[in-house]
């Protein structure tokens, strides 16, 4: 009787295995445990993993900073000026004529506007704009590239945590992050101050 | 008559506005009625809070040389020698020998002592100016408070010990670094009774790419476990300050991107301002005596803002650089931090911090003193004091405020390890 007979068959079959080469049942071992541990591998730890938190709300646009090709600022106080994409950076447009500026600068304000979510949303009709830094607004901001977002910003709110921003034409005023101000603020800095020579 | 009169009214004039003018230089009280004089110079939030009468800063002048030799001359010397022997590693911020190629075991002085700010690595490059500053004062310990302050007071209070010890940017090299360690540092709840014997131990790793190893031993399960180190923006027992405040910022140098933002002046909280002695009680051993910085909830008849400091903290003019910091953590807390690191001594006094929805939520006043010894060789400068105010829920808490601390030159590095966290509490 052959080994694989023997197999088939009740007792012998143990004899059977006991038979076989010891490098033969060490490598059926090996092999059922790559199996089991590739099923723990698929199935039990991706949910041990810790997931990863993610960013909540709304976007208060939909944004893609890559798009953007053109920002143009109208501040409350003093003349209009625009930023530009030349050559791999960003210029800044001034009557005077145009100058590079740190591309970190625009990409920061337009990557900070991309993440920025909805803290409140003032939907109230008649609302006083003034009381929000609304009317007029710090700067009408707008962005120019597949499509165009025209964004009023306001002031920051009494504990000075966020900032008023109107996402013109809409009428109603959103609370983001402060840190949107921040960034906004580097912007007219370098409108103020002779632009950096790469 | 009429001449006399003219003439001694001009004086009069003359000697008010010089008076004016001297005032202007010299010392003065800041607060709600002259708070127009610290535009610019603090963080919109604390302005805010002068203005509405929340705090009263004693501003005094500052010999700005003197000030300067608060650190030895041996770390000037050190600073000066280290031009252009050092490099970044420009994907992780890490430091480079140049001559290796690799991470240093040892930089005493600036190793970056000229900064361009055009320089696209100029904030990385402040923010090791600033690491190693922190440790040139080697191992140090101290006992102190930790003090959650509402509007009505005290409502929490945490008292600690806290023992670290530097090896990458000490004085003197170190070779007994076994693990290869930047710094390690033990810590010891004593109070109240739900923290007591709460021992934590931290690890940074002299490499560019590894996390904090941090370890908390609990005494109720009588175990040690692994922390994670984006914990250092958790607050710490539900206060208004955090891991992350010890020196306004208390991460490896790589966790965080820099930026440069600008450049400022600020008010720089201070105690002195001058170096403090440094009395030796043994062949390394080093006791500090530093004024007691008294709360307004502990002063009675005090007005303002509770948590405010109101003895023997002064502030001073200092040039500044102005930086951003972001971790790429996604598991920590805070989201773009803003700092002003002091150009000349590298000290952090002033950090803004945003969540990660780009709230600002928190800002940091970090206050710091010096010691010097007797012949200008050793210095150290240590953090004092963390006043870190909540402008979301208008809490605060204060950090720090040690009447004395040790200075030790020659740790056991077996002192700080996994087996001492767990017998410190036995």
């Amino acid at each position: 009787m052959s080994a694989a007979t023997s197999a088939i068959t009740g007792d012998g079959a143990i004899e059977a295995l006991g038979s076989r080469p010891p490098l033969r049942r060490v490598a059926i071992m090996a092999a059922i445990a790559a199996a089991l541990g590739l099923i723990v591998f698929l199935t039990v730890l991706p949910g041990l993993r810790e997931a990863a938190p993610k960013r909540t709300g709304e976007p208060v646009v939909g944004l893609e900073p890559k798009q953007i090709r053109q920002v143009d600022v109208t501040p409350r106080d003093g003349s209009p000026y625009s930023f530009a994409r030349k050559d791999g950076g960003w210029v800044i447009k001034l009557p005077g004529g145009e100058s590079v500026v740190p591309s970190d600068r625009l990409d920061g304000f337009l990557e900070t506007l991309a993440g920025l979510t909805r803290l409140v949303v003032i939907d109230e009709p008649d609302l006083n704009r003034a009381e929000f830094g609304l009317d007029p607004p710090r700067a009408v901001v707008t962005m120019r590239g597949d499509k165009e977002i025209t964004l009023a910003i306001g002031d920051r709110n009494p504990p000075l945590t966020a900032l008023y921003v109107q996402v013109l034409p809409k009428a109603n005023i959103v609370l983001v992050g402060a840190v949107l101000l921040w960034e906004f603020d580097k912007l007219t800095a370098l409108a103020r101050t002779p632009p950096v020579e790469p | 008559m009429l001449k006399t009169s003219r003439l001694a009214l001009a004086l009069a004039v003359l000697l008010l506005t010089a008076v004016q003018a001297r005032s202007d230089e010299g010392e003065y009280v800041l607060n709600k009625d002259n708070w127009q004089k610290a535009e610019g110079l603090l963080p919109d939030p604390v302005l805010k809070r002068v203005k509405a009468g929340d705090y009263s800063f004693k501003v005094v002048p500052l010999d700005a040389q003197k000030f300067r030799e608060n650190y030895s001359t041996s770390y000037w010397a050190a600073s000066e020698a280290n031009e252009g022997k050092y490099d970044l590693d420009a994907e992780t911020c890490g430091l480079k020998d140049k001559a290796t190629g690799k991470m240093p075991d040892w930089v005493f002085g600036k190793p970056f002592p000229k900064i361009d700010p055009k320089d696209p690595q100029a904030a990385c490059k402040v923010a090791w100016n600033f690491y190693l500053a922190n440790q040139m004062g080697e191992g140090a310990g101290a006992t102190f408070t930790l003090n959650g302050i509402d509007r009505n007071g005290e409502f929490r209070r945490i008292k600690l010990w806290l023992h670290s010890n530097a090896y990458l940017g000490r004085h003197k090299k170190d070779d007994n670094n076994p693990e290869n360690l930047r710094g390690t540092s033990l810590s010891h709840a004593m109070e109240p009774s739900d923290a007591e014997g709460v021992n934590i131990l931290g690890q940074q790793i002299n490499d560019w790419t590894s996390q904090d190893n941090i370890w908390a031993y609990i005494p109720q399960t009588r175990r040690s476990r692994r922390v994670n180190a984006a914990s250092r923006s958790d607050p710490i027992s539900g206060l208004d300050i955090f891991s992350d405040d010890l020196n306004c910022y208390a991460g490896k140098v790589e966790y965080y991107k820099w930026k440069m933002t600008g450049e400022g002046e600020v008010l720089a909280p201070i105690v002195g301002p001058y170096a403090l002695k440094q009395t030796p009680v043994g062949p390394t051993r080093f006791d500090v005596t530093i004024p007691y910085l008294r709360g307004a909830y502990e002063t009675p008849g005090s007005e303002g803002a509770p948590w405010q400091i109101t003895e023997n903290l002064v502030f001073v003019k200092r040039p500044v650089w102005i930086l951003e910091g972001e971790s790429t953590d996604p598991y920590y807390n805070f989201g773009k931090v803003i700092m002003y690191v002091d150009k000349d001594m590298s000290r952090i006094y002033w950090k803004s911090v945003h969540n990660r929805a780009g709230e600002y939520f928190y800002t940091a006043m970090c206050g710091y003193h010096f010691s010097k010894s007797d012949d200008g060789t050793f210095s150290a400068t240590t953090p004092n004091l963390v006043m870190g105010v909540n402008d979301k829920t208008d809490r605060a808490a204060l950090g720090g405020r040690y009447s004395s601390q040790f200075l030790e030159r020659n740790f056991d590095p077996q002192y700080f390890s996994l087996r001492a966290l767990s017998r410190l509490s036995d």
